[in-house]
């Protein structure tokens, strides 16, 4: 099975960007042909009613398989994101995941993610996105609480973390301080306080 | 009195704590409540704590209001969805039990069950969030209840998490859990008075009553394991040289338990007193502690 993605409600996305003066959109063109769908044209109507708020736009870009060419894809556009307050990734939960870890600018996700049910697998499917179809990411570094915490905690840590382990495992890190530390480096702590909702069941399948 | 006007009083609070027996002969648990039940404005009932397999919490309540005790309900989200959640707050409610302390819980894998399935629907301050909710007299969904819940919700905090990191993050979900309904809050085993007092100063503008925890120690030993395998408990050098020195090691425990309540109560609202199996040493530790 593949994972799609949708945009999530332009509201949303303008709310994360309120505070940014720029921005730089990249879009995944995906693993799967239902991503690859209109993705010119959704960018375009994204950026037009993004810049309708006065926020500009330092640039733009389609690439394939964010999620497995996130470091190669950020050095090859190097130039043309310039130094914006943020990127706004419109690509699943994975695709934003990568993006998030191999920059320290700040990540928007601009998008929900779903398991295709009609697709065939090819692309890589990781546990690292849960398809939940409400994505946290902008709430959580670019980190998904739900697979980096072993209870899947959404509105931070349980007290049993020791050294920072898990207190399932000293071999695992606990999630929430890995969210943490990087909301601290990007500067987004008082982001912490948000209040997420608890997911709906029937949309994906916790496997923990 | 009840524990929710005790806690408006300018009384300093002290509770207890009962961890249910794994079956089902309760006889020396209710007898050690019944000793007990005059020196404490309430006491938790812990909800299968370490993730074992053992009697409930509210069931445990339950016979603790039958001899006059106003209990408190440990509820964790590891074993139990939302629906079950609201349900057994619904339940708790027409048992009499007037006050739950949200928590997560222990993850399963630490436990004698280590196979169960971890439930996690919500987490703990979406559980504060739904006991208001059910309060205002609507469940998670929205739907009206005939008769709505009236709790006294309360929270844990970890004051002495052991990073930098760690020790932020609970000082944010601690806000959090306020801004979600909690109305005071007990803490892990304190041992280190000088950094509580520092936590102490830190959450100070959150005006909401804080219970410093005191677990008995029983042995240097105790103290050691804790130190090594309970997170954000730390026992001293000092105090474990003093257990380990000890001629009579229960009079000494209640001197150390004695002193650590002495000094807290320049510090905050009241203590949470973990006897773990020494619940009958607790009127000497509060005759000591001059409570």
């Amino acid at each position: 099975m593949i994972v799609i993605f949708k945009q999530k409600p332009l509201e949303e996305i303008l709310g994360y960007l309120a505070s940014d003066k720029s921005v730089f959109l990249l879009r995944c063109s995906g693993c799967s042909k239902v991503n690859q769908v209109d993705a010119e044209s959704d960018l375009k109507v994204l950026k037009e009613n993004i810049k309708d708020k006065g926020i500009s736009i330092t640039g733009s870009a389609i690439k394939g398989l964010l999620c497995i060419k996130a470091m190669s894809v950020l050095e090859e556009l190097t130039e043309s994101i310039g130094n914006p307050s943020s990127i706004l990734v419109m690509a699943c939960g994975l695709g934003v995941q990568s993006i998030a870890e191999a920059t320290d600018k700040v990540v928007h996700p601009a998008c929900n993610s779903f398991i295709d049910k009609e697709s065939l697998g090819r692309g890589k499917r990781e546990d690292r996105c849960l398809t939940c179809g409400d994505c946290v990411l902008e709430f959580t570094g670019g980190i998904c609480p739900l697979t980096v915490c072993s209870k899947g905690l959404l509105n931070g840590p349980c007290g049993g973390s020791s050294g920072n382990k898990c207190e399932i495992s000293k071999e695992i890190d606990c999630g929430w301080i890995i969210i943490y530390e990087r909301m601290k480096k990007l500067g987004r702590l008082k982001v912490l306080m948000s209040f997420l909702s608890p997911k709906d069941f029937r949309i994906y399948k916790k496997r923990r | 009195m009840y524990f929710r006007e005790v806690l408006h009083s300018k009384k300093f609070v002290v509770t207890a704590e009962i961890g249910p027996v794994k079956g089902t002969d309760v006889r020396e648990m209710i007898e050690d409540a019944e000793l007990i039940k005059d020196k404490v404005d309430a006491i938790n009932v812990t909800d299968l704590q370490s993730s074992v397999m053992r009697l409930g919490s509210m069931a445990v309540c339950h016979l603790l209001k039958d001899i006059g005790i106003d209990p408190i309900l440990q509820m964790t989200c590891r074993d139990r969805n939302r629906l079950a959640l609201q349900s057994d707050l619904l339940s708790a409610w027409v048992l009499g039990i007037r006050n739950v302390l949200a928590l997560t819980g222990d993850h399963p894998a630490l436990g004698d069950h280590p196979q169960a399935m971890p439930v996690f629907d919500l987490d703990s301050i979406t559980l504060l969030k739904v006991i208001r909710r059910l309060n205002e007299g609507f469940d998670m969904a929205g739907n009206q209840l005939k008769g709505a819940t009236d709790f006294l919700p309360g929270a844990v905090v970890n004051p002495g998490a052991d990073t930098e990191a760690s020790h932020e993050m609970q000082i944010i979900k601690m806000e959090k859990k306020i801004e979600a309904g909690a109305r005071f809050f007990q803490t892990q085993g304190i041992y280190d008075l000088e950094l509580f007092e520092k936590f102490m100063k830190r959450v100070e503008g959150f005006n909401t009553p804080v219970l410093g925890g005191v677990i008995l120690l029983k042995s240097a030993g105790m103290a050691r394991f804790m130190n090594k395998n309970v997170a954000g408990v730390f026992v001293p050098e000092s105090i474990i040289k003093e257990m380990e020195e000890a001629k009579d090691k229960v009079k000494t425990s209640v001197s150390i338990a004695a002193r650590l309540i002495k000094g807290m109560k320049e510090l905050c609202q009241g203590v949470h007193i973990m006897a773990i199996g020494w619940e009958k040493k607790i009127p000497l530790v509060l005759e000591e502690a001059g409570l």
